[in-house]
């Protein structure tokens, strides 16, 4: 078994050990922190309207450039919703 | 192994970047603590365009540069083309999982970077990832259309060499 693999291991016993406490605590601290996204994950909801599904903060691509940041709206602090799709047009 | 990863970054930090190096950025990024890099594979994927695509269109920045850097290391974990590695990190993940729903949480909450956060704390030079970075259109998609092979380097001194590659001021 090679360096990486032998440290990969190292995480499997983490997460197979690891109490619902210490799980609730990590996952916990993740959910406070800003997390940046570089890919799109987005739902189409049929409203006219694009969730991303992600806690993602920021967007890339050129589907970014097309919109006014105005129009994004945070719901419930981890989704981000554009009005006025471009992409529903 | 050794490596060719692009930095995206704004011009103005080009300087700071060519007398002191790369500063590894906190624990909120997808892949952990580190320096991230975006590498080309032959006509797969585009390293110097990502990287060139991460600074004008998610940091915004107008003015962009992107470094190229050799990367040198024999600690690392290759989810790309090290088949163990994926088989184990795929158990990892299914063990996370089993815990995020032993923790009472909806597996659709679950959050893949609890794994990477967690392996900051393994002596690893450096994690090679493949990103489905595609849009989407609206349409259930099962083909990749937009591969990524993302490094995020967690230590400096694997970095052996570094160059300005490319900037808008030479567009």
């Amino acid at each position: 078994m090679d360096y990486g693999a032998k440290e990969l291991n190292k995480i499997l016993n983490k997460f197979e050990t690891m109490s619902i406490d210490e799980y609730k605590s990590l996952y916990e601290e993740l959910n406070s922190l800003e997390s940046y996204c570089p890919f799109y994950i987005i739902t189409d909801n049929f409203n006219n309207q694009i969730t991303f599904s992600n806690n993602a903060r920021l967007i890339e691509g050129n589907f970014f450039d097309e919109i006014d940041d105005k129009n994004i709206i945070i719901q419930n602090n981890d989704q981000y919703v554009i009005s006025d799709n471009p992409l529903a047009a | 192994m050794q490596l060719d990863g692009y930095h995206g970054t704004e011009i103005s930090n080009i300087e700071i970047i060519q007398k002191n190096g790369y500063k590894i950025s906190s624990d909120n990024e997808w892949l952990g603590s580190g320096i991230y890099f975006f590498e080309s594979l032959n006509n797969f994927c585009d390293g110097f365009l990502e990287a060139k695509n991460w600074a004008f269109y998610v940091k915004k920045y107008k003015n962009w540069a992107v470094f190229k850097v050799k990367i040198k290391s024999n600690k690392f974990i290759d989810l790309v083309t090290n088949i163990k590695h994926r088989e184990i990190y795929d158990k990892i993940r299914e063990s996370a999982i089993k815990k995020h729903i032993q923790s009472g949480f909806n597996k659709k909450d679950f959050k893949e970077n609890s794994i990477y956060v967690t392996m900051s704390e393994l002596d690893i030079d450096f994690i090679r990832v493949l990103v489905d970075a595609q849009k989407d259109y609206g349409y259930y998609s099962y083909t990749v259309r937009r591969p990524q092979i993302q490094i995020c380097v967690k230590k400096t001194d694997i970095i052996i060499e570094n160059k300005l590659y490319n900037s808008s001021m030479e567009v």
